[in-house]
């Protein structure tokens, strides 16, 4: 054969290849987008419509196959790939009735929303399956991440991320790190990356229930937060760190409207990067018309009266890593059925109308976690321990359970994200917070103020400007 | 007693019923408009998001125990609250703020005359050095007839109602940038300034309404807003800080306040004078003792008419800037105030001679002869006079003949069978707020990270706070016999005078070392929160403190040369935050007295409805210091308060 043909021959051969493989790829990209509208139109609810419409668009698939093409993995492959049982599959209805014989479920529903099916406390009739998503973050936050080039990060004894120079990881590097994390360290650190899902963050309102046993409202707080990541922006001005905040890496803003009595309280809370300078957290207490200074090592508190939420749970895990009072480490990878992060199109809880109970139907769907746990060193916090469920996509926590210091399950937290799939940015739709030990909870409902983004300025993080923000 | 008892009962009956038919239809009413899970007012009318109406209706009633003629108990403060907010942000550079409240105490309708406070030194009663004393009703006006001629019905503060000073407790609108760096606040509010909790080093913005609850009142509640403008200013980032950071202070930001409607401090003495009878029942400061200082003897035949005086509002103003800034790993600010006494000094300005009445009555005398203040001073201190007499008396050396108001065709007391009129003098004093107050002070409050301790390594919270005011003005304790030059007057003959004579200043430095930590108890490992705790000392050092009064016109009150405080409080939720407790101690360490508040509240329908149980308790000597004022005012409220 003559060398411009064997030449012909392998550069159609390469073609064809290529083609081939890029085809491929593209099916492998649309498919979950297919199996949603397939599913959509079975189920002919329109909120899963309304969800079709949400992803069924040309820059959700660009930017999901951008960020397919930097993990080499997406769910739908990594399911695709995994031994799962057959009858696991979008359209599933998980209900008492048919739960016993499906003996495998206890391998991917976490034993309390088992426990759901036949609860009246936060019960449910049942847990469908919906198609999987394909989660991703911004862009911008994307292209940090390449940016970063081979081995960018360290850990350092106290459990602090460091680059090349020895500067902490979020303040330097706006990249996220050890997107392919090998240990729990490195896991947690991938999550705490995340923050939350954005460079800014608005709720408007935000309304926190404190419920009982029987999802009875005990009390109900309506109020706004807000978030700003003050390091490391990438996506949104002002670029890079925030003049005035040097140190910190997020800060997060909480403003009371509601119940009367708390109206106009208002808390900032400034996380700093160095493991051994805890909080700056300051509170304006109406009934004082002042500001208190609170300790930022005290997190242990519930953020209000009845409320299941403590200051160290806030933002999914606001808990200081630090290697020398906890232990992180990571477990099997896994597969779990979790609430989608269709907050854009619907809440996926079907909450009740007083925020205290399930309405009927869960949606669920199956991701690809790595599982990791924190344990306390210390003996003296609020948890000897956490298991966290971190989405591979996403590199937030599908679910997290809490576990008190006689090692018994004490608080969940579960969540439904406002996600949306043109930008990759995320807030918050609902959490559920349920005490498993007490049989209480609490759930937040948010509405994610998106266009309310760009007005957002550091002096929402001041609390003498805040206090007179009504 | 049978007869007393069904009366009591019967007004009981009737006051109980006034209150439960009140209360029961306001919250009748608002339970039957509101739907189950709306949280407020706002969501019920379903009003846009940029208007927020709210409010809430309390009652309370309850009782005195430890009371000051027995140790009987009976009505106690029965104070209830309408209030109605409402807050419109039409966009992000204006908020605008309108609070309208009523409050009162139907106490003073339900006592029916039977609490008392002490009352004019008794002239019956030589054989105690006349020390003993008539008492007064703080519920009903006094007989004006012997034995027991003194009260006051307090109707006045059974609705607070005037409409600018009482009811309107906020109308503001505040302006700010789109970058909210620079904001304009105008109206009436209340700002807080200061790290103290309780009581005031730097919060001095704002007078305090004493009259409801006292220094147990919340502190927003105490306040007394005043029309003021406001502005603060981000001085980083309107890029004006580099001064400020070139020496160490982070993020300044600028305070400047001005405040031409000057309220002072609102209190009432429960003043048995008979034209000038006024109380506030339990929370009245009880009527001073009329005391020479130098005999020890009671100053029988003498009451007071007390009048304010007050600088004019709009022609006189209160200046304050307030510099914020980090440092020292904590917050600092540096204050200064320019404004006026919210407590008055007490300057004498004359007095009547009430020619026919033993017991101070212009109604009952033949003749009520006004005494300028020269005349006024002559009458107390002059050789031969009042003061004069008085001390003959204490020395045995007082005869029939001798009592000075025998020329006006007064009774001798010393020879009651000679023949003439029963009489005695009111003297007029008024309580002076135009002393101008000059005070500069910092604060500072920083999370002592480094510290860590307890059952789960939480810091305290460290705040500091101190003030420098200069010129105070005080009373004397002790005034220069203005006859007699080398002899002195103390006691009450020092509060009749000139206004130099009684007056006088100086500097004045306070101190706060306070923490606040959240308690984790050891071995609850069940411990849901921590227990919220914060602990004050406070030291006051006067300069040259010797023959001052604490205040006006408790004479005997001296000021200490550091008078100390210490306070304790604590908060915590139980039942998943169903209960929560919350305490407040004070100890006077200087003077020995105590007080103590305890809060027992609970949450009921979502938090809408908050029964509370108030304990509120008193100790020290009498007239020794601040806290022994309320010592027979012991008291117990049950309250219910509905929040819409």
């Amino acid at each position: 054969m003559k060398f411009s043909k064997l030449k012909t021959l392998l550069g159609t051969c390469l073609t064809v290849a290529v083609l081939g493989s890029m085809a491929s790829t593209a099916h492998a990209g649309d498919e979950w987008i297919a199996k949603w509208k397939a599913f959509a139109a079975e189920t002919g609810l329109p909120e899963h419509a309304a969800w079709v419409a949400e992803i069924d668009n040309d820059e959700t698939r660009a930017l999901a196959k951008e960020w397919e093409d930097f993990r080499g993995y997406t769910a739908t492959s990594l399911i695709n790939d995994a031994n799962l049982p057959a009858e696991l599959k979008p359209g599933l209805i998980i209900t008492k009735d048919n739960i016993d014989s499906m003996p495998w479920v206890k391998d991917y529903l976490p034993q309390y929303w088992i426990d759901r099916l036949s609860s009246e406390w936060l019960g449910v009739e049942g847990i469908r399956v919906v198609p999987t998503n394909h989660y991703y973050m911004q862009k911008a936050r994307l292209d940090a991440t390449k940016e970063l080039g081979p081995d960018p990060f360290t850990i350092n004894e106290k459990g602090e991320l460091k680059d090349k120079n020895g500067e902490h990881g979020l303040l330097a590097k706006a990249g996220l790190p050890f997107t392919n994390p090998e240990n729990g360290e490195q896991l947690n650190w991938l999550y705490n990356a995340h923050g939350v899902g954005t460079e800014d963050l608005i709720f408007d309102p935000v309304e926190l229930t404190a419920c009982g046993a029987k999802n009875n409202l005990e009390r109900k707080y309506v109020g706004n937060i807000f978030w700003r990541r003050m390091a490391g922006r990438v996506g949104t001005p002002p670029y890079g760190n925030v003049e005035g905040f040097e140190g910190v890496t997020e800060a997060g803003a909480l403003l009371i409207k509601s119940p009367r009595d708390v109206r106009g309280l208002a808390g900032v809370r400034l996380r700093y990067a160095d493991a051994d300078k805890d909080d700056n957290f300051n509170l304006f207490i109406p009934t004082l018309r002042r500001t208190r200074a609170l300790t930022g090592t005290n997190g242990q508190d519930v953020i209000a009266p009845g409320l299941e939420i403590t200051w160290d749970d806030w933002r999914s895990n606001w808990f200081k890593t630090d290697s020398r009072k906890f232990k992180y480490t990571k477990s099997e990878d896994t597969f779990v059925l979790a609430a989608p992060e269709v907050g854009a199109a619907y809440d996926p809880y079907r909450l009740s109308k007083n925020l205290c109970g399930l309405s009927g139907i869960v949606d669920m769907e199956l991701r690809p976690t790595w599982k990791y746990k924190i344990e306390d060193l210390t003996g003296s916090y609020q948890y000897s321990k956490k298991e966290i469920w971190v989405d591979k996509e996403l590199y937030y926590a599908q679910y997290m359970e809490m576990f008190d210091r006689n090692g018994e399950l004490w608080r969940v937290w579960d969540d439904a994200r406002d996600w949306q799939p043109k930008t990759g940015r995320a807030l918050w739709k609902s959490v559920l917070i349920p005490n498993v030990r007490n049989k209480r909870h609490s759930v937040l409902s948010m509405e994610a103020d998106w266009d309310g983004l760009d007005g957002l300025n550091n002096s929402t993080f001041n609390i003498d400007q805040l206090r007179d923000r009504r | 007693m049978n007869r007393t008892t069904s009366k009591l009962n019967t007004y009981a009956y009737n006051g109980l019923k006034k209150i439960i038919t009140g209360a029961s239809i306001s919250l009748t009413a608002l339970l039957i408009a509101v739907p189950a899970n709306a949280q407020d007012l706002a969501e019920i009318l379903n009003l846009p998001d940029d208007l927020w109406v709210g409010g809430r209706l309390k009652q309370g009633t309850g009782i005195y125990f430890d009371r000051l003629d027995d140790k009987s108990i009976g009505w106690g403060p029965s104070q209830f609250v309408a209030e109605l907010q409402a807050e419109w942000t039409p966009n992000n550079n204006i908020t605008v703020i309108g609070d309208l409240w009523l409050r009162g105490d139907w106490f003073y309708e339900l006592d029916n005359g039977n609490f008392r406070s002490p009352a004019l030194q008794n002239f019956t009663s030589p054989q105690s050095a006349f020390l003993d004393r008539f008492s007064m009703s703080t519920s009903s006006d006094g007989s004006l007839m012997l034995p027991d001629p003194f009260g006051a019905s307090g109707k006045e503060l059974e609705f607070l109602d005037d409409f600018d000073d009482d009811i309107l407790r906020e109308l503001s609108i505040r302006f700010t940038n789109d970058a909210d760096t620079l904001s304009l606040k105008l109206g009436k509010f209340q700002r807080g300034w200061g790290q103290a909790d309780g009581l005031r080093l730097l919060d001095i913005l704002n007078a305090q309404d004493l009259r409801q609850r006292t220094l147990f009142a919340d502190a927003d509640e105490i306040r007394i807003p005043a029309w003021t403008a406001a502005v603060t200013a981000d001085l980083k980032r309107l890029g004006l800080g580099a001064p400020f950071e070139a020496i160490g202070m982070k993020n300044p930001s600028l305070e400047l306040i001005y405040i031409p409607e000057v309220r002072h401090t609102e209190f009432v003495v429960n003043n048995p004078t008979p034209n000038n009878q006024t109380s506030a029942g339990g929370f009245g400061f009880p009527y001073p003792r009329l005391i020479d200082g130098q005999s020890g003897f009671g100053m029988p035949l003498l009451a007071s008419r007390l009048t304010d005086l007050e600088v004019e509002d709009w022609k006189n103003e209160e200046l304050a800037a307030r510099l914020k800034f980090n440092a020292f790993g904590g917050e600092a600010t540096l204050n200064g105030f320019y404004g006026y006494q919210d407590l008055p000094v007490v300057v004498s300005t004359g007095s009547t001679l009430h020619i026919g009445s033993f017991i101070n009555d212009p109604a009952a005398s033949v003749a009520n002869v006004p005494l300028d203040l020269p005349t006024t001073i002559g009458a107390v201190h002059a050789p031969g006079q009042y003061v004069d007499f008085l001390q003959s008396v204490a020395g045995g050396t007082a005869a029939p003949g001798d009592f000075p108001l025998i020329p006006f065709g007064c009774l001798d007391i010393l020879n009651p069978t000679g023949g003439g009129l029963p009489c005695s003098v009111t003297a007029d004093f008024d309580l002076d707020y135009t002393e101008r107050q000059k005070t500069i002070g910092f604060s500072f409050t920083r999370d002592m990270s480094e510290l860590k301790f307890g059952r789960k390594q939480v810091s305290p919270v460290l705040r500091l706070e101190a003030t420098y005011e200069i010129d105070k003005a005080f009373n004397r304790q002790e005034i220069d016999d203005p006859f007699i030059p080398g002899q002195t007057a103390r006691g009450t003959p020092a509060l009749i005078g000139t206004k130099a004579d009684l007056i006088t200043h100086r500097d004045q430095i306070s101190t706060l070392v306070g923490f606040d930590y959240n308690l984790w108890v050891p071995g609850w490992e069940s411990q849901r929160s921590s227990i919220f705790t914060t602990t004050q000392f406070f030291n006051i050092h006067t300069k040259d403190h010797e023959n001052l009064m604490f205040q006006a016109p408790y004479v005997l009150l001296d000021v200490e040369k550091n008078q100390q405080y210490f306070s304790q409080t604590y908060a915590i939720g139980l039942f998943n935050d169903k209960v929560s407790l919350d305490g407040l101690a004070i100890w006077d360490l200087s003077k020995g007295g105590f007080a103590y508040r305890q809060r027992i509240n609970f949450s009921a329908m979502q938090n809408k409805l908050t029964p509370r149980i108030e304990i509120g308790t008193f100790a020290g000597n009498t007239e020794g210091g601040l806290l022994a004022l309320y010592k027979q005012s012991d008291y117990v409220e049950f309250s219910l308060t509905y929040q819409f």
